[in-house]
């Protein structure tokens, strides 16, 4: 019995150390990068099992979505061949102007030239928690991705036009693995502008999953539906890469900034399949 | 020492589930918290050494590769493990209710202190009333997924032959 208290008692003594290890852990991981060479290998070995189980909540979750979709489907089918030989014929025209003016074609080269390399990855897990918007892709080091790469996604708007949208950043790599945090994400911040005015400011993630964003200046241009994209200023995003649209507007007390809200193109809950942009930074 | 190596694997599992097949489960864009029903029980039907070792192997999980900050995911499952299992020696752990409590008390421990713990990071410190309703739906959620995981369990240490 008083065996049974003394380890007890030694029992609770190593519980508070290890809390304040823990603590302590967590002030210092405030100020320093997490320890990556064991993230980097816990990564490594979670990730391809992972991978398989996304994989099989995705075939579900798209079975399903099927089944419920399906005539929706029928219909969209119809459209589409019709919009494509639409596109078709649009393409043929756009070539011809292309061929025929010089300042169309260089501009098209240059537009050939400076495509970023990127790769295509699929996500393999989330972020178990409820609190905050993370996922691990099955990519890294081993295919040249490093932090601070951009995510994007096809996306397609209301007007039918397919875009770039972007989804967020790597902030972390290991081998076979990255970490991503989106754009609504509560530390994300990213640099844009409004594609009609130019109007710059700063889009933020909150803890709800809503951007918002402040506007350097405060204007009665801005509208509701407005195109937002990066501005590519900060040097971690690249510009004019589609994000969303303005949802509402605020005008903030300090007459100086106007805060709006951003209703985003991509789907974060329904995200599969990736692109890693690889920005050389050097 | 098979035991152990049992509850590991079942917290590993239960981990990886709730990374990615779970997370295509949403109700109301909140997802159930398997992991943490998983180390609530296993801590109560053993000892808060067993609890605080499962919940910092989790905690370790989740910070390595979710977090932006390492440590508040292993602190506070490691206490909740070591709690449950400390707690357990003095209630009737076998009860399905005494479950029920600590699932409740669990979920809402977790959610206020990382709430707390962020907000003295200075991360999201206004945001505990936005969050309040997908803390109160992942509480119904966790609760109604404990009657499977609790039944579950019970075979499952049949087997490894706990308690």
């Amino acid at each position: 019995m008083i065996n049974l208290q003394k380890t007890k008692k030694i029992n609770s003594f190593i519980f508070l150390f290890i809390i304040l290890v823990l603590v302590i852990t967590i002030g210092l991981s405030t100020t320093r990068n997490q320890p990556s060479q064991i993230s980097g290998m816990v990564g490594s070995v979670f990730s391809p099992v992972q991978k398989v189980f996304y994989s099989i909540g995705q075939t579900f979750t798209n079975s399903f979505d099927l089944l419920l979709n399906i005539s929706r489907i029928r219909e969209e089918n119809l459209q589409l061949q019709e919009k494509n030989s639409m596109l078709q014929e649009e393409n043929i025209q756009l070539k011809y102007i292309v061929n025929n003016s010089e300042a169309l074609k260089n501009e098209y080269e240059m537009l050939s030239n400076i495509q970023y390399d990127y790769v295509k990855s699929q996500i393999v897990s989330r972020d178990i928690g409820n609190w905050f918007e993370r996922f691990t892709i099955d990519k890294g080091t081993n295919n040249g991705i490093q932090v601070d790469d951009i995510v994007i996604k096809a996306v397609k708007t209301e007007d039918q036009l397919v875009k770039v949208g972007l989804i967020g950043k790597v902030v972390d790599v290991g081998y076979n693995w990255s970490k991503v945090v989106t754009i609504d994400d509560i530390i994300s911040s990213v640099s844009i502008k409004v594609l009609r005015t130019n109007e710059g400011g700063v889009a933020k993630g909150s803890i709800n999953g809503i951007i918002e964003a402040f506007m350097f200046s405060q204007t009665e241009d801005l509208k509701v539906d407005d195109e937002i994209v990066t501005s590519g200023l900060g040097e971690i995003y690249l510009p004019n890469i589609y994000i969303g649209k303005v949802a509402k507007i605020e005008k903030t007390s300090d007459l100086l900034t106007e805060k709006i809200t951003i209703i985003p193109i991509v789907d974060f809950e329904r995200l599969y399949e990736v692109f890693v942009i690889k920005v050389d930074r050097r | 020492m098979k035991k152990y190596f049992g509850l590991v694997a079942l917290v590993l599992i239960s981990f990886i589930m709730q990374s990615t097949v779970l997370q295509f489960l949403q109700i109301f864009g909140v997802t159930i918290n398997l992991v943490l029903v998983v180390l609530v029980v296993i801590s109560l039907q053993t000892n808060e050494v067993t609890g605080a070792g499962l919940g910092f192997i989790l905690g370790f999980l989740t910070d390595i590769l979710y977090s932006q900050f390492f440590g508040v995911n292993s602190l506070l499952f490691f206490c909740i493990g070591y709690l449950a299992g400390r707690i357990s020696e003095d209630v009737y752990k076998f009860d399905y209710f005494t479950n029920l409590y600590f699932v409740l008390f669990g979920t809402l421990f977790y959610h206020i202190f990382f709430y707390f713990i962020h907000y003295f990071l200075k991360i999201g410190s206004e945001a505990i009333l936005i969050t309040l309703t997908p803390i109160l739906i992942e509480v119904v959620l966790n609760l109604i997924i404990l009657y499977p995981i609790f039944r579950l369990e019970k075979s499952i240490f049949k087997k490894l032959k706990i308690n």
